[in-house]
């Protein structure tokens, strides 16, 4: 159960983050996957293993500046708009993951 | 932007619940079991902590009867050090167990208790890449002489840490190699 559930919140994060820069980018629609798929496989299993000893706020800061490099250098934009989208990607994935996995397990 | 980051981290910091567990480190819950309780039909368990070397019994540690099934409850102040006693059953007088009274209590222990199970745990700290999830201890128990150690030991894991572990690392290197074919590319 605990694996589905890890399993799960990583597939949501790379779709829900791939909406944000799909819609930001809007162009290179399987680039934008990829680079979901690597970007939250390096976040979202690191975010998931601390949680248990950290809290879950400043972790997903210390996620939110992580990604701002990998977004910046893997899509090949600037600092303001890598700001940008990391926000939103997290923020996002976030509040819609907690709520999706609350109304799916429990 | 050096600032924004360093005034982050130092917020996130003050964040961390350090006080909780060691961050870096979780918690494995020991679950621990007295095999053989039906061979001592005469006599009831108990199981108390007590802090250092005074008494058996600190009110900081707690007080628990060991049920039919075995199975040892406890858990306190964690510098508490927990055993298991043997009390005969004419002997025993769940009254003065109940009253609270660190002295009546241990004065009480101290004549007819007999310890049976002697540095029981029922948690310990471990570090997050620990498979480890939960351990049960099983012992078997005689009168005469205390079981410092349990007589087996089953660990349940989770191997769910090494997709924690390996999973970002296999990430990493991919995006590694992404940027320096990239970079060769635009070399060229």
């Amino acid at each position: 159960m605990l694996a589905i559930r890890v399993v799960l919140a990583l597939v949501f994060t790379i779709l829900i983050e791939f909406l944000v820069y799909a819609v930001i980018i809007r162009k290179d629609y399987g680039r934008l996957i990829f680079y979901s798929i690597l970007i939250n496989s390096v976040t979202n299993p690191l975010l998931n293993f601390l949680q248990g000893s950290f809290n879950i706020i400043p972790l997903e800061i210390l996620v939110f500046f992580a990604e701002i490099f990998l977004i910046k250098y893997l899509l090949e934009i600037d600092y303001k708009k890598a700001v940008g989208i990391s926000l939103i990607a997290n923020l996002l994935s976030f509040v819609f993951g907690f709520f999706l996995l609350l109304f799916i397990f429990w | 932007m050096k600032y924004l980051v360093l005034i982050v981290l130092l917020f996130s910091l003050t964040l961390v619940s350090a006080d909780m567990i060691t961050p870096g480190e979780k918690t494995i819950s020991i679950e621990n079991k007295i095999t053989n309780i039906h061979d001592f039909p005469e006599y009831i368990f108990v199981s108390t902590g007590r802090l250092g070397d005074v008494g058996k019994y600190n009110e900081m540690c707690g007080l628990e009867l060991v049920g039919d099934d075995g199975v040892i409850l406890g858990g306190g102040y964690k510098f508490c050090s927990f055993s298991v006693y043997a009390v005969k059953e004419q002997e025993f007088n769940e009254e003065i167990l109940n009253s609270g009274n660190v002295n009546e209590i241990n004065n009480y222990l101290d004549l007819y208790a007999t310890e049976v199970v002697q540095n029981v745990r029922f948690s310990e700290s471990a570090s997050l890449s620990d498979t480890r999830e939960l351990i049960l201890n099983s012992y078997s128990i005689k009168l005469e002489e205390p079981s410092i150690e349990p007589n087996n030991i089953e660990i349940e894991r989770n191997y769910l840490v090494y997709f924690y572990i390996l999973v970002p690392i296999f990430a990493l290197i991919i995006i590694a190699v992404v940027l320096i074919k990239r970079r060769k590319h635009a070399s060229h």
